[in-house]
C-alpha cells in the first residue's frame, strides 16, 4: 500500500519538477523574444504555456487521486496540499510568460528595451523562478528563503524601470506606446517574481509545516 | 547432527540398561527361589529332628508355617491355622512326593492362608510328614521389592548416560567442527569426509578464481568509468540513477551522492526531460545541450536484460564545447572569407561593367585601371594569406635551420623603411643576436607582419622599436609601437581570423585581417609564445618568446 503511495508521490514530485522546468523555459523564451524580437520564440512560449496548463490539470488529478485514495496525513498531506497551491502559481507564471511574448510581438521594432534595465529585471525574475524550483527539487529551505528575500531586488528594479520609462516618455513622446508596453512587461516580470516567492513559501510550508 | 548423535547414544544406552535390568531381575529371581528352597530344606531338616506335637508348639510364633501331617493325610499340627479345621492333605503334591521319595517340594497357592507359598515336606521316621512352608514371592512382587534400588540405579545410569552421551557426541563432532574450511586440504581425521573435503576444496578454489576474475573486471570497469572525461550515468526505467562516475558529478556541478535520485532532479532542462521520457519508452535519444556555458552531447541508450525487457538506460555525456567552438569559428571564417573576397570582386565587376559599356571617359580609364589593379592586388594578398594560413593549419612542410632573429629583424626593417618613412615613422632595431631553429621565410613573415601592423596602426611621427635578445637564455623578439593601442576588450580577439578592432578604418589602412592570425600560427609552430601588452592611445607591445 505504502509502496504504491510512494511511487505516486514520486510521480507527483517529478511532474512538479517538469512543470517548473517548463515555466523556466517559457519565461526565458519570452524574455529572449522581447530582447531579440523573434516571432518563432513567441510561438514557442504559447506552446509551452499550453503544455503548462495541461500539466496543471494532470498534477491536479494526481493530487486529488492521492487525497481520495490514500488519505494522507501529516507531512504527506502538506506535500500534496502545497503541490496543489504551487501549480496554480506555476500556471500563472506560464500565463504571464505568454502575455510577455504577446507584447514582445509589438515592440520588436523599437530599441527602447535596450535603454532601460528591463533585461536585468528579466534575469532577476528568471533566477527567482529557477531558484524556487531548485529549492523544491532539493528540498532546500535556505534557498527557498533566499528567493523570498530576492524579491526585493525585483521590486526595486521595477521602480527603477518605471522611472526610466517615465523619463523616456517625457524626452520623446513617440516612444510612448513602446514605453507603456514595456511597463506592462515589467509589471508581469514583477508578478512572476511574486509567484516565485509564493512557490518558495509553499516549499517552506511542505518542509516545516509553517506558512 | 549433534542432537541426532546425542539422541542415538542416549537411546541405545537406555535400551541396553533396561535390557540389563530385565536380565538381572530374571537371574535375581532364580537365585531368590533357589535360596528359598535351600533355606526351607535346612529348616525342615532341623525341625524334623524333634518332630512331635509338643516340641512343635514352640514354633507357634515362627515366621514359617509348620505343618505336621499324618501318613494318611490328616493334619496333626499347624502353627498358623487350626489343625482340626483343615482338610485332608493327602492330595497335596509335596506330601505325595515326600511319602514316595522322602522329601517333596512344591510351589502353589495355599488354600488355607490364601497366599502363594512354597512347601518343603520331609517324611519322618514314624511315617508322618513334616511340612515347612514360606510365602513365595512372584516376579512382580520381587520387582516391587527391588523397585527403590532399581529406580536409584536407573536414575544414576540415566544421568551417567546423559553425561557420557553428550561428552561422546562432542568428542565425535569435534574434528568435524574443527575442519578449517579455509585450508580444507589439511584435514585428515575422518576418512569418510575426505570426498566432501576435496569437493569443498575444489569448489572453494573455483569460487576464489571467479571472485578474482569478477573483481578484476569490476576494477577494470571502475577504472575506465572513473577516469574517462565523459560523464556516465546508469539509470533504471524510471530514471533513478544506479551508478555514476566522477565526471558526471563534475559536469552537473554536484558534490553529494546522487545514486537513487531521479535524473530530473539533476537537470530539468528540455534535453533531460526528453531523456526522461525516452528512458520510460526505452528509446534511443541524443542531443546537444548547454550546461553552465559548456556544450555537451548527451546520448541515452536503452538497456535490455536477457529476456529482452527494458531494465534501464546508459546515459553518456560528452563535452563537445571545443568541437562546437571550432565549428562556430569555421562558419565565421567561411562567412568572412566569402565577404572579404566578394568586396574587391564587386568593385572590379562594377568598374569593368562601366568600361565595357563605354560609360567611362577616356581620361578616367587610367584611374579605373588603377582601381582594378589595387583591388586585384588586395585579392591576391588575401588569397596568399589564406593559402599561408591553411598551409600552417595543415602543419605544412617545415624546413628548419638556425636563424638569427636580429638579422631577420634588420632585413624586415630594411624592407619596410620606405613605407615607414612615408608615414613619418621611425623604425629601429636593437638588441643582441639570438638564434632559433625555425623556417627563415616564416620567421621573416612573422616579424614583417608585426612591424607592418605597428606601422599601419601608428600615429604621425610615431616610432616602432624591434628588440631582439635573450631572456634567461630564451630568445625573444619584441615589437613596440607608439600607436593607437588596443582596448582591453579586444586584446583577446585580435589574433582571430578577420577580426578587426575598428571595421571602418580597415578599408583605409588595407590589410586582410589575417596578419596577426598568421603571426600566431607561425609562433605556435616553432614553439613561441605571444604576449600582448597594450594601452589605448599609448601603443602596443607584442613579444614572441621562444624556447631555449
Amino acid at each position: 500500500m505504502r509502496n504504491k503511495f510512494d511511487s505516486q508521490l514520486e510521480k507527483l514530485n517529478l511532474e512538479l519538477i517538469t512543470m517548473g522546468a517548463l515555466c523556466e523555459d517559457a519565461i526565458s523564451a519570452s524574455v529572449k523574444a522581447m530582447t531579440y524580437g523573434d516571432d518563432s520564440l513567441c510561438e514557442k512560449v504559447f506552446a509551452t504555456d499550453a503544455e503548462i496548463d495541461q500539466k496543471e490539470r494532470d498534477i491536479e488529478a494526481i493530487c486529488m487521486k492521492l487525497l481520495l485514495q490514500q488519505q494522507p496525513v501529516a507531512r504527506d498531506l502538506r506535500v500534496i496540499s502545497s503541490a496543489l497551491k504551487m501549480i496554480s502559481d506555476m500556471e500563472r507564471i506560464g500565463d504571464q510568460a505568454s502575455d510577455i511574448a504577446e507584447i514582445a510581438k509589438f515592440i520588436k521594432n523599437s530599441n527602447v528595451q535596450s535603454r532601460v534595465h528591463i533585461s536585468d529585471m528579466a534575469a532577476a525574475a528568471i533566477k527567482m523562478v529557477t531558484d524556487s524550483v531548485d529549492s523544491f527539487v532539493k528540498k532546500d529551505l535556505s534557498l527557498a528563503r533566499a528567493v523570498m528575500e530576492y524579491d526585493d531586488k525585483v521590486d526595486n528594479l521595477f521602480s527603477c524601470v518605471k522611472d526610466e520609462l517615465v523619463r523616456l516618455i517625457s524626452e520623446d513622446r513617440a516612444n510612448g506606446e513602446f514605453c507603456i508596453d514595456l511597463l506592462m512587461i515589467a509589471k508581469y516580470l514583477e508578478r512572476i517574481g511574486d509567484h516565485a516567492v509564493n512557490i518558495a513559501e509553499w516549499v517552506e510550508y511542505s518542509i516545516t509545516g509553517v506558512h | 547432527m549433534t542432537k541426532k548423535i546425542f539422541r542415538g547414544i542416549l537411546l541405545s544406552s537406555i535400551i541396553t540398561m533396561l535390557a540389563c535390568l530385565v536380565f538381572i531381575i530374571g537371574v535375581q529371581y532364580q537365585i531368590y527361589t533357589d535360596s528359598r528352597y535351600s533355606a526351607l530344606e535346612s529348616k525342615a531338616y532341623l525341625i524334623s529332628l524333634s518332630a512331635n506335637e509338643e516340641e512343635l508348639q514352640k514354633y507357634s510364633s515362627a515366621k514359617e508355617r509348620i505343618t505336621l501331617i499324618s501318613k494318611d493325610g490328616n493334619v496333626l499340627f499347624d502353627n498358623k491355622a487350626n489343625a482340626a479345621g483343615m482338610e485332608n492333605h493327602k492330595g497335596r503334591e509335596e506330601f505325595k512326593e515326600a511319602l514316595s521319595a522322602g522329601t517333596g517340594y512344591a510351589v502353589r497357592h495355599s488354600e488355607t492362608l490364601g497366599i502363594n507359598s512354597c512347601y518343603y515336606a520331609v517324611k519322618l521316621e514314624n511315617g508322618d510328614v513334616l511340612r515347612v512352608a514360606d510365602e513365595s514371592l512372584s516376579v512382580g512382587a520381587v520387582i516391587v521389592e527391588l523397585l527403590p534400588p532399581i529406580a536409584a540405579i536407573a536414575l544414576l545410569t540415566f544421568v551417567l548416560a546423559l553425561v557420557l552421551a553428550s561428552v561422546i557426541t562432542k568428542k565425535i563432532l569435534k574434528p568435524i567442527n574443527e575442519i578449517d574450511l579455509d585450508k580444507p586440504d589439511t584435514y585428515s581425521t575422518y576418512d569418510e569426509l575426505s570426498p566432501f573435503i576435496s569437493k569443498i576444496n575444489s569448489q572453494k578454489n573455483k569460487i576464489n578464481r571467479q571472485i578474482t576474475a569478477l573483481s578484476r573486471s569490476r576494477r577494470e570497469f571502475e577504472t575506465i568509468a572513473e577516469n574517462m572525461s565523459e560523464g556516465l550515468l546508469l539509470t533504471d526505467v524510471k530514471g533513478h540513477i544506479l551508478t555514476h562516475n566522477k565526471s558526471a558529478l563534475k559536469i552537473f556541478g554536484i558534490t553529494e551522492d546522487i545514486n537513487g535520485k531521479n535524473i530530473l532532479t539533476l537537470n530539468r532542462g528540455e534535453v533531460f526531460r526528453e531523456i526522461f521520457d525516452n528512458i520510460k519508452e526505452s528509446r534511443h535519444y541524443e542531443n546537444v545541450t548547454t550546461l553552465s556555458g559548456m556544450y555537451y552531447e548527451v546520448t541515452a541508450n536503452p538497456v535490455f536484460d536477457e529476456k529482452n525487457s527494458p531494465c534501464g538506460a546508459v546515459i553518456l555525456i560528452i563535452d563537445v564545447t571545443e568541437k562546437e567552438k571550432r565549428e562556430k569559428l569555421r562558419r565565421e571564417f567561411t562567412a568572412n572569407v566569402s565577404h572579404e573576397l566578394k568586396t574587391p570582386l564587386t568593385s572590379i565587376l562594377g568598374i569593368s561593367d562601366m568600361l565595357k559599356n563605354g560609360m567611362v571617359a577616356a581620361e578616367d580609364v587610367g584611374g579605373f585601371a588603377r582601381d582594378i589593379n589595387r583591388e586585384t592586388e588586395r585579392l591576391i594578398s588575401l588569397v596568399n594569406d589564406i593559402i599561408k594560413l591553411s598551409e600552417l593549419d595543415e602543419g605544412g612542410t617545415k624546413e628548419t635551420e638556425r636563424v638569427d632573429l636580429l638579422k631577420i629583424s634588420q632585413e624586415v626593417a630594411h624592407r619596410l623603411a620606405p613605407i615607414a618613412e612615408k608615414q613619418g615613422i621611425s623604425l629601429t632595431v636593437t638588441g643582441e643576436s639570438a638564434e632559433i631553429t625555425a623556417g627563415e621565410s616564416l620567421i621573416f613573415e612573422m616579424i614583417y607582419n608585426l612591424c607592418d601592423n605597428a606601422i599601419k596602426y601608428n600615429k604621425e611621427n610615431g616610432s616602432v622599436t624591434v628588440t631582439v635578445g635573450k631572456r634567461d637564455g630564451a630568445p625573444f623578439v619584441t615589437v613596440k609601437d607608439t600607436g593607437i593601442g588596443i582596448a582591453p576588450e579586444h586584446t583577446e580577439r585580435v589574433f582571430e581570423r578577420f577580426y578587426r578592432v575598428d571595421k571602418s578604418r580597415s578599408k583605409l589602412i588595407g590589410g586582410t585581417g589575417l596578419g596577426l592570425s598568421i603571426v600566431k600560427h607561425i609562433a605556435a609552430s616553432f614553439g613561441g609564445k605571444i604576449a600582448l601588452k597594450s594601452a589605448l592611445g599609448e601603443g602596443t607591445e607584442i613579444t614572441v618568446a621562444f624556447n631555449k
